[in-house]
């Protein structure tokens, strides 16, 4: 989709989504995940706040941009070259991909110039407000040599209806860069989540994402990562808690392409009531890509016998010299640890608070901002029953 | 008097009958040891009074302070003076040590209240205790009982019911795993929380802690049966003869 303009892009994916039927639980991407109910011509635009903190002078001066998209598309186009929105990510993708090519309306964009490392991490809230659909689109391009963490949170008000949020967050990680993708959503259960977050990264960058699911009636993430340059590094790390009739639907795929890159994948889940969640982890590596680590973990929690979760890793490997491995784990909060923690005098919720707490460390440990690790644990909290 | 007061206790593990009829009584101040070969059930005693869910109470009675201790739940017994020092402690990743025992402190100090202690005076009593029982301050960051060795995880046994200050304490095998030296001051720091307010039972099959701690009571528990009971001269005779002669007695009897 290169060379078109932003308006052309719109239409043909506008016509790809009228295109592309409804996805189907025959297709393997969408077993777990039946959408056929969903009427999408009912979502019309819905009102979001995305809250932007101001930049420091400092930053502005050494050419950090953080702004809207829309207005980043009118006055840093000089910025984009290649990197226009949708320039990574395909409308062909899939129906939901296409609906967000042809109606992202508002979202975020930085650009973060040549060795320009910040220590304060960028952050947005985002906050939906009525039913509808909220399509944003986030656009991050790293300069060679430049460091960032993000953070977005989303939460959503109560209202009646159902917001559809369908997003799409472009990462562009120039050579040796650096970033942290933070993303924390404590929905009301308003909100169904479609999002598609992929990133190219070059010779010795490094893009890691930590992402915790609390919220919502159903959430689908899908990340891709594309290793383009040897010597470039991903890690996924994400914490989920479902609860009630909640679904999640989670997919990571790294693309080893090259020699020397390194990938490490830790899903932590917990589940109860009737919650369900089905998380897909795949890891590819190219025949050149010699010298690759490669490492998926999935883990599940279940609290209650409604709840279920299902496990589909594979990996396509077409390198001899690599190490690759996939471990997954299925199981109820061990008894003989409740009963200790509750001879101590903790509450049976208290002492099961506890041990989730610890099962989701390894994932919050990676947190360095304390008031986001403190937001993880606080929503990890709430959901524990009674 | 305070006291914890076991009257004809029967449990059951499994179907299987393993306490037949235990009667002992433990007033404040007490200490009483509790010896016994293996698969006597001693530590299903100790789970039973804990309310572990496997352990099926088939019949007898017990009170703490007159409160039946059968109609609590896990949590409201430690809340009602009850601690149990475990032979197999379990581990708890990702849990950190200070940070649980805070948790447990509010819950069993302030349990029906929003009130919470400072963490900083938290702080000060959890490093108190830990110099008192020689623990280096770094096991307060550790997670529980991970990694720990087995003595480590015996003298954070000890930790706990320090700050935790229960009315009584049982104490499973927790000389066992302990070094000489490990013994001398946790044997020591056990004495010093009886007293007026602690009573204790003291489960173990050496003499050695019970040399340092020195007992009021000895029980001598076979087959489900306390068979004997006497003062600190029944442990010595236990170390020197062995079981057998009880076992006997119980044949007989
Ligand atoms: N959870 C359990 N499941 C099955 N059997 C059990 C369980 N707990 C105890 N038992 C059985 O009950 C009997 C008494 O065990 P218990 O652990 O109380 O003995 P003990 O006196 O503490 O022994 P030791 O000196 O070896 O610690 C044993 O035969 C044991 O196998
Ligand atoms: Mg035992």
């Amino acid at each position: 989709m290169k060379g078109k303009s932003t308006e052309g892009k719109r239409t043909e994916a506008l016509s790809i989504f009228q295109k592309l039927p409804m996805p189907s639980p025959k297709e393997e991407s969408w077993k777990y995940t039946d959408v056929r109910d969903l009427n999408l011509q009912e979502f019309g635009p819905a009102a979001q706040k995305i809250e932007f903190p101001g930049l420091s002078d400092e930053l502005k001066e050494k050419g950090v941009i953080f702004t809207d998209i829309k207005t980043a598309v009118e006055k840093h186009k000089e910025l984009m070259e290649d990197h226009e929105p949708l320039s990574l990510i395909s409308p062909e993708e899939d129906k939901f991909t296409a609906m967000h090519g042809a109606f992202w309306n508002d979202g975020v964009f930085i650009y973060v110039p040549r060795n320009v490392s910040l220590k304060m991490p960028l952050r947005n809230i985002f906050r939906g407000s009525g039913s509808g659909g909220v399509f944003s689109h986030t656009l991050i391009i790293l300069e060679e040599g430049a460091g960032i963490d993000y953070i977005e949170e989303h939460y959503s008000e109560k209202f009646e209806g159902v917001c559809l949020r369908n997003d799409a967050v472009e990462i562009f990680a120039g050579p040796n860069s650096r970033i942290t993708f933070h993303n924390f959503q404590k929905w009301e259960d308003n909100v169904m989540n479609f999002t598609y977050w992929k990133a190219r990264l070059a010779k010795d960058a490094r893009v890691n994402w930590i992402l915790g699911q609390f919220g919502g009636k159903f959430s689908r993430v899908k990340i891709d990562s594309f290793f383009d340059g040897p010597g470039s590094e991903s890690k996924n790390l994400g914490v989920f808690y479902g609860s009630g009739e909640q679904h999640f639907d989670f997919t990571t795929n790294v693309h080893h392409l090259v020699p020397n890159t390194t990938a490490d994948i830790l899903m932590k889940g917990v589940l109860d009531g009737k919650a369900s969640s089905v998380y897909r982890g795949k890891i590819k590596i190219a025949k050149i890509a010699q010298g690759t680590n490669s490492y998926l973990s999935d883990h599940s929690l279940i609290l209650s016998n409604g709840a279920v979760s299902h496990s589909i890793p594979s990996l396509e490997i077409d390198a001899n010299d690599v190490k690759a491995s996939h471990g997954a784990t299925l199981g109820k909060p061990d008894e003989e640890e409740i009963f200790y923690l509750m001879s101590r005098g903790l509450r049976r919720k208290e002492a099961e608070r506890q041990i989730i707490l610890g099962y989701f460390s390894p994932v919050t440990d990676n947190i360095m901002f304390d008031d986001l690790r403190e937001k993880f644990n606080e929503a990890l909290h709430d959901k524990v029953r009674g | 008097m305070s006291e914890l007061k076991i009257e004809n206790l029967h449990v059951s593990v499994e179907g299987k009958e393993i306490l037949k009829g235990v009667n002992l009584v433990i007033k404040k101040g007490e200490i009483h040891a509790l010896m016994g070969p293996n698969g006597s059930g001693k530590s299903t005693l100790s789970f039973a009074l804990m309310g572990h869910p496997k352990y099926e109470i088939t019949g007898g009675k017990v009170t703490l302070d007159g409160k039946n201790l059968f109609e609590m739940e896990v949590d409201e017994r430690a809340k009602a003076g009850l601690f149990l020092s475990f032979q197999y402690p379990s581990e708890i990743p990702g849990v950190s040590l200070a940070n649980f025992l805070r948790t447990a402190y509010n819950e069993v100090k302030y349990p029906d209240s929003e009130k919470k202690v400072n963490i900083v005076d938290f702080m000060k009593l959890l490093y108190g205790k830990m110099e008192l029982l020689k623990m280096d301050k770094e096991f307060a960051k550790r997670h529980l009982n991970v990694g720990f060795s087995g003595g480590e995880k015996k003298r954070t046994e000890i930790l706990q019911l320090a700050v935790l200050e229960p009315k009584f304490a049982i104490l499973d095998e927790t000389d066992s795993g302990l070094d000489v030296d490990a013994l001398r001051v946790v044997a020591a720091g056990v004495k010093k929380l009886v007293g007026p307010h602690l009573g204790v039972l003291v489960i173990t099959h050496y003499q050695r802690i019970l040399h340092h701690i020195k007992p009021h009571f000895v029980h001598i528990l076979v087959d489900g049966k306390i068979v004997k009971s006497g003062d600190y001269r029944l442990a010595e005779d236990v170390e020197k003869s062995g079981y057998e002669i009880y076992e006997k007695e119980k044949v007989a009897a």
